[in-house]
């Protein structure tokens, strides 16, 4: 089983869309993942046109598993939805001992092969716990400077994690989203990337409005432009989600 | 992902699909920053190279009709379709494989000898 966590602490950088896109296109493979909603925004049931629910913290406030609580989607593909009481739930833990093992202990016997985690775009008790359980983290980011000095933000609270921690989640990858092949700012800001962070960054997810309408119509992009950019990527230039899963599939 | 002996991963390696990304990135940008004319001859100079590999040929409606439908079941182009089709034939023919002399009829014209007669 690996574990992944997609997070930066930068908003808008297309994390619930690289998650439910991952996880949907794992499950598509063949493997079995829970994906798991730690944000109370609640996204990742829009995303895939499930109803909302409160199934992250039903299950850590009953000491159940995720998996006692998950719902399945389709063949391969659980989530564990979150909700407004996520934000309940987080105070709830502030006071706790231990708070930082929550999601470790919540996947006791889990059976999946991937779990991966939809952190919000904070530093808080769940971002921390999914670091802690995660075996890799994998940063998704717009290719501008806010967004690319989240990268460096998010390592950094890793490299803090594993100090207090005896976390072993290790930088699975930089995923470059939102690639506008246009703009001089996008090829820079990958340049600089690339040499910092070497083949640790993933192929680049062009900047497709399918996205947009995919979430619109509550259907992950398998199921709504099977052959759009962000997936595919260019015709002479294969990159995309289709890329990244490969990517992800030899970690 | 490439590690060093020490076990640490090895950041001069790069991905090779985000190095085609970014050699792409860079000729795209040193296009846009030659002088006009400079520009237009480099895009007329890219057509033309696109042009090379692209023949006219008068194919049955019929067979264009099942060409299409096979490239739409194997999700790939046309033009691939047909490259793999023509292998395929050539290296046949070339093996002995395939005569297509049964398939050719003597016609009446200034310029071929033989018609060919595929009805299946």
């Amino acid at each position: 089983m690996a574990i992944i966590a997609i997070a930066n602490q930068k908003g808008g950088v297309g994390k619930t869309t690289t998650a439910v896109t991952i996880a949907d296109g794992l499950a598509r493979l063949g493997k079995s993942v829970m994906l798991v909603d730690l944000d109370p925004q609640g996204n990742v049931a829009d995303s895939l046109g499930v109803d909302p629910g409160g199934d992250l913290n039903r299950a850590i406030s009953n000491n159940m598993t995720l998996q006692d609580v998950a719902i399945n989607v389709h063949d391969g593909l659980d989530i564990v939805r979150s909700d407004k009481t996520t934000v309940v739930l987080k105070s709830k833990l502030a006071g706790m001992d231990f708070r930082e093992y929550v999601l470790v202990n919540a996947m006791d016997d889990d059976n999946h092969d991937y779990v991966i985690f939809d952190c919000a775009p904070s530093i808080d008790v769940l971002h921390t716990a999914a670091l802690v359980a995660a075996d890799y983290l994998i940063v998704p980011t717009r290719l501008d400077q806010f967004s690319v000095k989240g990268v460096v933000e998010v390592l950094r609270t890793l490299s803090s994690i594993r100090r207090f921690s005896n976390s072993g989640c290790e930088v699975g990858g930089i995923i470059p989203t939102f690639y506008d092949r246009q703009t001089v700012e996008t090829q820079e800001q990958l340049e600089n990337l690339v040499s910092t962070f070497g083949e640790l960054v993933y192929p680049v997810v062009p900047v497709d409005t399918n996205c947009r309408k995919a979430h619109r119509a509550g259907k992950t992009l398998f199921e709504f432009a099977p052959k759009c950019r962000a997936l595919v990527g260019y015709p002479e230039l294969p990159c995309g989600y289709m890329a990244v899963i490969n990517r992800i599939l030899k970690l | 992902m490439k590690r060093k002996d020490n076990g640490l991963i090895d950041l001069t390696a790069i991905d090779p699909v985000v190095e085609a990304t970014l050699s792409q990135g860079r000729r795209r940008i040193a296009e846009r920053s030659l002088p006009k004319d400079e520009r237009k001859k480099t895009i007329r100079e890219r057509e033309k190279a696109a042009k090379r590999n692209r023949v006219m040929l008068d194919i049955d409606p019929a067979i264009m009709r099942d060409l299409s439908k096979l490239a739409e079941h194997y999700e790939i182009s046309q033009s691939q379709l047909t490259s793999l089709a023509l292998v395929l034939f050539l290296n046949a023919i070339e093996k002995g494989e395939l005569d297509i002399l049964p398939y050719l009829k003597p016609i009446n014209n200034p310029r071929y000898s033989y018609v060919v007669n595929w009805n299946k």
